[in-house]
């Protein structure tokens, strides 16, 4: 069975992936400022979430949308629930190494493993979500190599959040982020190899939830996104007016 | 090489000379003798140093500049011995004259203080303030208020601009934060622990140097933006005196 994707998404996909990790980055710089424990948590965890939310999680399911098999598709809901789970908690967990210990090489290499593993988890998560009358199975090369990508990406951009400063820092960061996203999936796409299934299913008593209402629920958390991403101009451009010399 | 006494007055003697020995062998000097004693104001120490005759100046206000100093003398030559059982009345070297005016003056604080809120409103076209403020200090409190001003600029740029993010090697703060924020008042290049800054606005042929207004401006910044704060940005040349550039030289 052939994959043929919609151009239009598959650009939507990776403009919410730049555009989300744009955001996380941008909340993530806040964790070593933060002058508390418990507000520390808090910015990890925030941070975390839009990463592991909307860049990776929304990206995935536009690009799932993107992508026509041919046949009708539903997705898991609990699975689809624990993937985004995944995912943002592998991404609180490295953007916490890398605020709280430096961008050493051995942090980096532990963060970015972390965050690789983190998007490509959910990836994988998501494919098994699919509810649909396929078979599926996989190049391990290909698998592999997209958790290298994964990996590698999240490390660069890690890095570049932490240690740019300035224009450069916040676009070259979020691009890197969704390159690695982007990256990651399309070759985790290009690894499967789908087949018609042999016991087919009645996919209206499939249950899960189908695209068009998956469609839904990625706009709601690309608005979240958005409204996060506008608390934080909001909230740095006052930082800066309250500033005195 | 020239030789140079320096006494001071602290209020506590721990840490004091590494500190200052610091400061001197970062303005290429070396310690020959130094001696601490009681004083009724704390402890004197004494400096015996030598080293080259263009950094004595700006040595000499690095030390007087420093927190823990509460009294500076200085004087050229070397004392002769002297016990260290018998505290010394007065900084008096015996066989050396004291330099009239040897001790730098601090800064104008309330003429900065003026001057800075439009510094901050006119960022990054300073020159007019800084000119101005030039112009309502003495002669003798120029170079102090000059980099006091820098300092402060300094910390407000990077807290405003920079802070967000890991703290840095002096390499990678010096690459990715100074440079780019003093590109923002003048055109700067880098070359390794030296920073060239070409058509200084306060620095003109035949004036009085401003280039401390750039070093406390990059220490105001270093002070914030490193990991460990173990550097020091000295004045190579100026304009004002007849060189093609400023340089300043950051290091640790």
């Amino acid at each position: 069975m052939h994959q043929h994707y919609d151009v239009a998404l598959v650009i939507l996909s990776f403009v919410v992936s730049v555009f989300g990790s744009f955001t996380a980055l941008q909340l993530a710089l806040n964790i070593p400022l933060a002058s508390t424990s418990s507000k520390r948590t808090m910015e990890v965890i925030v941070s975390g979430s839009v990463m592991g939310g909307a860049a990776i999680w929304a990206m995935h399911f536009i690009a799932m949308i993107a992508c026509n098999m041919g046949v009708p598709v539903h997705y898991d809901i609990p699975l689809t629930i624990v993937s985004a789970l995944l995912a943002m908690v592998a991404c609180s967990v490295g953007l916490a190494v890398v605020a709280a210990n430096g961008s050493r090489p051995a942090n980096l290499l532990l963060a970015g493993t972390l965050m690789g593993v983190g998007v490509a988890g959910m990836h994988y998560l998501g494919m098994a979500a699919i509810v649909a009358n396929v078979e599926m199975s996989f190049n391990v090369t290909l698998v592999v190599l997209s958790f290298v990508i994964a990996i590698a990406a999240s490390m660069a951009a890690l890095w570049l959040a932490f240690n740019l400063r300035g224009t450069a820092q916040m676009a070259g960061s979020a691009v890197v982020m969704g390159v690695a996203v982007c990256g990651m999936h399309y070759t985790g796409m290009a690894a499967v190899m789908m087949t018609a299934a042999r016991n087919a299913v009645d996919m209206t008593q499939a249950g899960g939830i189908s695209g068009g209402s998956l469609a839904l629920v990625i706009f709601a958390v690309v608005c979240v996104t958005l409204i996060a991403a506008l608390g934080v101009n909001l909230k740095r451009r006052q930082q800066r007016a309250e500033l005195t010399i | 090489m020239a030789d140079l006494t320096i006494q001071v007055i602290s209020e506590r003697r721990d840490g004091l000379l590494i500190e200052l020995g610091r400061i001197a062998t970062a303005h290429r000097h070396v310690l020959l003798r130094q001696r601490m004693v009681r004083d009724t104001q704390g402890y004197r120490l004494t400096l015996e140093l030598r080293g080259p005759g263009e950094e004595q100046l700006p040595m000499q206000e690095a030390i007087a500049a420093h927190p823990r100093v509460q009294d500076y003398e200085c004087a050229q030559g070397r004392t002769e011995n002297r016990s260290d059982a018998a505290p010394a009345p007065g900084p008096s070297p015996a066989t050396a004259k004291t330099e009239s005016g040897s001790r730098p003056a601090s800064a104008n604080t309330a003429e900065v203080e003026r001057i800075l809120p439009s510094i901050a409103k006119d960022y990054p076209k300073v020159t007019p303030w800084l000119i101005n403020l030039g112009k309502s200090v003495s002669a003798a409190q120029f170079a102090a208020s000059m980099h006091l001003a820098g300092k402060r600029t300094g910390t407000w740029v990077y807290k405003r601009d920079f802070a967000r993010g890991a703290r840095l090697s002096l390499a990678d703060a010096i690459k990715r934060i100074v440079v780019p924020a003093l590109n923002g008042q003048v055109k700067v290049d880098q070359k390794g622990q030296w920073i060239y800054i070409h058509d200084s606005g306060i620095c003109t042929p035949g004036s009085t140097s401003g280039c401390a207004f750039y070093r406390g401006f990059i220490e105001g910044i270093l002070e914030q933006a490193l990991a460990t704060p173990l550097y020091f940005v000295r004045e190579s040349s100026c304009r004002a005196n007849g060189t093609p550039h400023c340089i300043l030289e950051v290091s640790d």
